[in-house]
């Protein structure tokens, strides 16, 4: 007997919209009419989008005619998804989060966006994120995004829209990126599944990038199968992207069938219990800890001593990559970037040569080398995804922190998945409970390179085991429905003054997010001081 | 202003300013006397400002938290064993022995 299908449009899986379009149950215009109305309920509160799509509804009339042909795509074939707005997208503006692209428009699709929409997806918009995935975690250019399970509370970066988005059901599925966390901190603060993958395995062609070496692009979504799916659309060699592996892709969702018997896994010492850790927290990991073994893996512990020096080794390697990328950003425009981008920009120029050098060559090793023994002898790790649920916004340091604020909210914090960002290895956040005070816990699941089935495998065997994924936050309690969104060409601003219609070869429109009850910010305005100028 | 475009290879590492002032700010941060005056004329040399001297002051603590850290591994960890001088070389002499 077939399990039955959700009947709310916007919280279904990927394999319950496939289901319901061949047995005509929807249609995806009602699917996209479905989010579409969600985002306008939310978006003002949650501040999950920057740009949204007007295109959806239309592209969701063609796919419906390609279902009604027999044209089955595959598993995305008319599920709505949403991507984070590093990533370009052909005729809708991408900003990176930063008020200096508040009007640029892309010409092609980044890689993954390509891919995505080629397996039938529906792009619904852009998804809110720190500036240039590097900035402030308190006040972003465009509405600081807020948790669905507590709107006083951070939603984790720095593909911190995508978390919100998808915890309440504002798409299906979304692609983040994930420079030293930023898909798995979201996912886990929100009550969602992210998959960093492998370094080298997804595409970065059309990446606004950040650091050379750690940037990698990534899906999340409500369910380990749902990511699987994502990840099987646009994974694998592209050759845009060098640093792609050329090796085939294998069924990701296949593979999540296989017994999970007899896995190997070992706690990170050092994480379990790490600096930081909140009871709670750890109670949950701990816990899912047991689940695990239930279901027939074993479990050893392993010592990863590199872990307590991951925050300096990683500063020392990222941030002047960083700010060589930003460079002339800094330079000319200083005054846009938020203080938090312009100090670590700043810091990454000063990093004397002599220590970036060792991080490239002694200190990153290093940390790679613990963990790839470590992955000789365990078939995957556990730690906690984070050490603390979702953080207060208002107790989030906002330009000179002391130094024990550095060392409190960074370089505990960073532990926890920067050590395995360096090593370039698929590391998964998967929901494992909730705090007394009723926010989300995650459980973090590290594999070996280009291992990504075996860390999904585990992660969908645990979520077959426990429930903690299906819950929902309340979301009654998310505030008042903010206004329609109001809808401008090309994402701009509708507050702006200077409504330059679009250049001629693009005819994608697309509509600013709602700006909700909060002042406006004046990030979205159009760029038009100091000789900058919308790009085609 | 155009933005930064993904890069076929790797970026460079920067650093590549004025010798004398990097001398100074490495000198600096060794004493544990780096400030907000040595990181803002590092920083002039490098033509970047920042908007008060609070955040040159965040900078010059951020760091000195990434020296303090990195300082004692630096002579713990050495390269690896492939890229390392022949344990046998001749050690230069101090002046004074």
């Amino acid at each position: 007997m077939k399990a039955p299908i959700a009947t709310d449009p916007t919280a279904m899986s990927v394999a319950d919209l496939a289901r319901a379009y061949r047995e005509k149950i929807l249609s995806p215009h009602d699917v996209i009419r479905a989010h579409l109305a969600r985002i306008d309920r939310f978006n003002g509160v949650l501040n999950a989008y920057v740009t949204v799509a007007d295109t959806a509804l239309d592209e969701a009339k063609r796919v419906a005619r390609e279902w009604r042909a027999g044209h089955d795509r595959g598993p995305l074939h008319g599920v709505p998804f949403a991507v984070k707005d590093q990533l370009t997208t052909q005729g809708m503006r991408t900003t990176a989060g930063s008020r200096l692209l508040a009007n640029w428009i892309p010409r092609s699709d980044a890689t993954v966006v390509r891919r995505a929409r080629d397996a039938g997806a529906i792009l619904l918009g852009k998804l809110n994120m720190t500036e240039f995935a590097f900035g402030e975690p308190r006040k972003y250019p465009y509405g600081t995004p807020r948790n669905p399970w507590d709107i006083e509370r951070e939603t984790g970066g720095s593909s911190s829209g995508a978390g919100a988005a998808l915890a309440v059901g504002m798409a299906t599925i979304a692609i983040g990126e994930d420079t030293a966390g930023s898909i798995r901190q979201p996912a886990a603060y929100c009550n969602v599944v992210g998959l960093r993958p492998s370094w080298g395995l997804v595409s970065r062609h059309g990446l606004i990038p950040g650091v050379w070496h750690l940037d990698t692009v990534g899906p999340m979504a409500r369910t380990v199968e749902d990511v699987a799916h994502i990840l099987h659309a646009i994974a694998g060699r592209d050759p845009a992207d060098a640093t792609t592996r050329g090796d085939a892709v294998p069924d990701y969702v296949a593979s999540l069938r296989h017994d999970v018997r007899g896995v190997r896994a070992a706690i990170v010492k050092e994480l379990l219990p790490g600096p930081g850790l909140d009871g709670d927290v750890e109670a949950a990991v701990r816990t899912a800890v047991d689940t695990l073994r239930g279901l027939g893996l074993t479990i050893d512990e392993v010592s990863i001593p590199a872990v307590q020096h991951v925050w300096a080794i990683y500063s020392a390697m990222a941030d002047p990559e960083a700010a060589m990328t930003h460079l002339e950003h800094l330079r000319r425009s200083p005054e846009r970037l938020g203080p938090n981008l312009r100090i670590r920009l700043a810091s990454g120029l000063l990093v004397p040569a002599a220590l970036a050098r060792w991080g490239e060559r002694v200190g990153g090793p290093a940390v790679t080398r613990q963990i790839l023994d470590a992955l000789r002898a365990y078939d995957v790790l556990l730690a906690p995804t984070t050490p603390t649920a979702a953080r207060l916004i208002r107790t989030l340091p906002y330009s000179s922190p002391t130094k024990a604020q550095i060392i409190e909210t960074q370089i505990a914090d960073r532990a926890y998945r920067a050590t395995f960002a360096l090593a370039g290895v698929p590391s998964l956040a998967v929901p494992c409970g909730f705090t007394s005070a009723g926010l989300p816990c995650s459980l973090q699941i590290v594999g070996a390179p280009f291992a990504d089935d075996v860390v999904l495998r585990v992660g969908h065997a645990y979520e077959q085991a426990t429930d903690w994924h299906t819950r929902r936050p309340p979301v009654d309690r998310i505030g008042r429905p903010a206004p329609a969104a109001a809808r401008t060409r090309n994402g701009a601003d509708a507050r702006r003054r200077d409504r330059r219609p679009p250049p001629a070869s693009q005819g994608t429109r697309a509509r600013s997010a709602a700006p909700g009850r909060r002042a406006p910010s004046r990030a979205a305005r159009p760029a038009r001081s100091r000789g900058e100028k919308t790009r085609a | 202003m155009a933005p930064v475009q993904s890069q076929g290879g790797r970026p460079e590492i920067p650093n590549a300013f004025n010798a004398t002032s990097r001398t100074i700010l490495e000198v600096s941060m060794r004493r544990r006397a780096l400030g907000g005056r040595q990181v803002r004329a590092a920083l002039d040399q490098l033509g970047v400002r920042l908007l008060d001297e609070s955040e040159y002051a965040e900078v010059a603590l951020r760091l000195s938290i990434i020296l303090e850290s990195l300082e004692p591994l630096m002579a713990a960890w050495p390269p690896a064993d492939e890229f390392q001088l022949p344990a046998d070389l001749p050690r230069p002499r101090s002046r004074r022995g």
